[in-house]
């Protein structure tokens, strides 16, 4: 069993024993089972995945680290966390539409909304 | 002896300012809680995040080939040409997880923007006036350059001989996150252009409502090195350190954990100073409003006193009078 906890600047999103993560790092996605060794990475916008017996979730995850400590924690510290259940498509798509009219006007600091909106459609998505 | 009208004039204007106060204690109370709710949310992801960074650095710490990394000086063009373009890695280290000596400081104070807090302010710049004394005291003093958050803050260290270099107001719990971000990347980039050495941080610490503790934290670098460590708590048990896997590597790592471990602890401290003001101000405004009672009882005391002193010379007279007619 690994016990996985979300956290962000706003607060806890999840704290729940897992029986397998799956974590979007920087080189690409990152699968964690029981007894995986100690492991700090950086993440990229994108989608948390776990399974718990025959359930699974989806987390959309900002930029962050994830931690593995070795003895069966697993902390994603991200800036931002949603849980699918918690993600309204409408309004991120809204969001999404306009990061994207604003990149293209050549505002660079809306890339952070256009990872993070797609993280979330993503998630939506499964 | 005041006069009936004069004490009646001093109770109604000292109800004026118990009003006041009143009203401002509550104003206080309703913003701390969500002050206090910010703060305390975020507490785990930056102790978490701290933790982390803090750990990474004592492992490099651990390392056999740490020695041969500070001991080979960086600076000069190359040093300049890495600040451009990508972080040298060596230079990152050097300058986030161990210090070498400090001979330069940033302190960033954080202080209010109004007044009427009690000694939210007045603690936290004698603090401020002590840490600048012990530096002097020590073998080579350093020079420090302030960073000054709040009006009062501003103004009290424009008047003092200190070098400002940067001065922010208005921070809010809403904006104090986009503001520490901004900061948080000025005081990154300053360390690793080499403008200073470390980075401290003087605040108010929201501990409860009923108490704050000043407190100078040093943010950056996370450890100083072993033979400079100036008045700082021996250094911890060894502790079983495990091998970490860095994914994609520790300097990439450490290139991304820098600008966010910034961000979370200055977003902390500025919660956290805001959460002590308000409950600073709530217990001043609290206070001032029980004085205001106290003294609203003394002076009414005082006028009824006078009245009745003016009620018995008024009969004496009268009787005086009358015995006077009976001849």
């Amino acid at each position: 069993m690994l016990t996985l906890s979300v956290v962000t600047p706003e607060g806890q999103v999840l704290a729940q024993s897992v029986d397998e993560v799956t974590v979007p790092g920087l080189l690409g996605e990152l699968g964690v089972l029981p007894g995986h060794i100690a492991l700090l990475t950086a993440t990229r916008p994108g989608v948390l995945r776990y399974r718990s017996g025959g359930e699974r979730g989806r987390i959309a995850l900002g930029p962050g680290f994830a931690e593995v400590d070795g003895k069966g924690a697993v902390v994603a510290l991200v800036q931002k966390a949603a849980r699918v259940d918690k993600i309204d498509r409408a309004s991120v798509e809204k969001s999404l539409a306009e990061a994207e009219a604003k990149l293209k006007s050549g505002d660079r600091a809306a890339e952070a909304d256009q990872a993070w909106a797609q993280a979330q459609l993503e998630a939506v998505k499964g | 002896m005041p006069s009936l009208k004069s004490i009646r004039k001093r109770i109604s204007s000292v109800k004026n300012t118990q009003k006041i106060t009143k009203a401002m204690k509550m104003v206080a109370a309703a913003k701390l809680r969500r002050a206090q709710d910010a703060a305390l949310a975020l507490r785990p992801y930056a102790q978490h995040l701290s933790q982390i960074a803090s750990d990474v650095a004592e492992r490099f710490l651990a390392e056999p080939q740490v020695e041969d990394l500070l001991s080979s000086p960086t600076g000069g063009a190359a040093a300049e040409g890495a600040a451009e373009g990508g972080m040298d890695p060596k230079r990152l280290i050097q300058k986030i997880l161990l210090g070498q000596n400090e001979s330069r400081i940033r302190l960033v104070v954080v202080s209010a923007d109004r007044g009427l807090a009690g000694a939210y302010n007045s603690a936290l710049f004698r603090r401020c006036e002590r840490f600048f004394v012990d530096q002097q005291g020590v073998a080579s003093p350093p020079s420090i350059d302030l960073v000054v958050l709040g009006k009062k803050g501003r103004d009290y260290f424009r008047r003092r001989p200190v070098k400002i270099v940067q001065e922010l107001v208005g921070v809010e719990p809403k904006t104090a996150k986009a503001r520490a971000k901004e900061l948080g990347t000025l005081l990154g980039d300053a360390l690793l252009r080499g403008e200073t050495d470390a980075i401290y941080v003087c605040y108010n610490e929201f501990k409860s409502v009923a108490s704050q503790a000043v407190r100078i934290e040093r943010i950056l670098p996370l450890r100083l090195r072993p033979t400079v460590r100036r008045g700082e708590e021996p250094a911890d048990e060894p502790k079983n350190l495990i091998d970490f896997e860095y994914e994609p590597g520790r300097d990439a790592v450490l290139e991304h954990l820098l600008p966010l471990y910034l961000e979370a602890e200055l977003t902390r401290i500025m919660l956290e100073a805001i959460a002590a003001e308000f409950s600073a101000r709530m217990r001043a405004m609290d206070s001032a409003s029980r004085n205001a009672k106290e003294m609203i009882g003394r002076l009414t005391l005082q006028y009824n006193r006078a009245r009745q002193a003016a009620i018995t010379k008024e009969l004496m007279e009268i009787i005086g009078g009358a015995e006077a007619l009976k001849g």
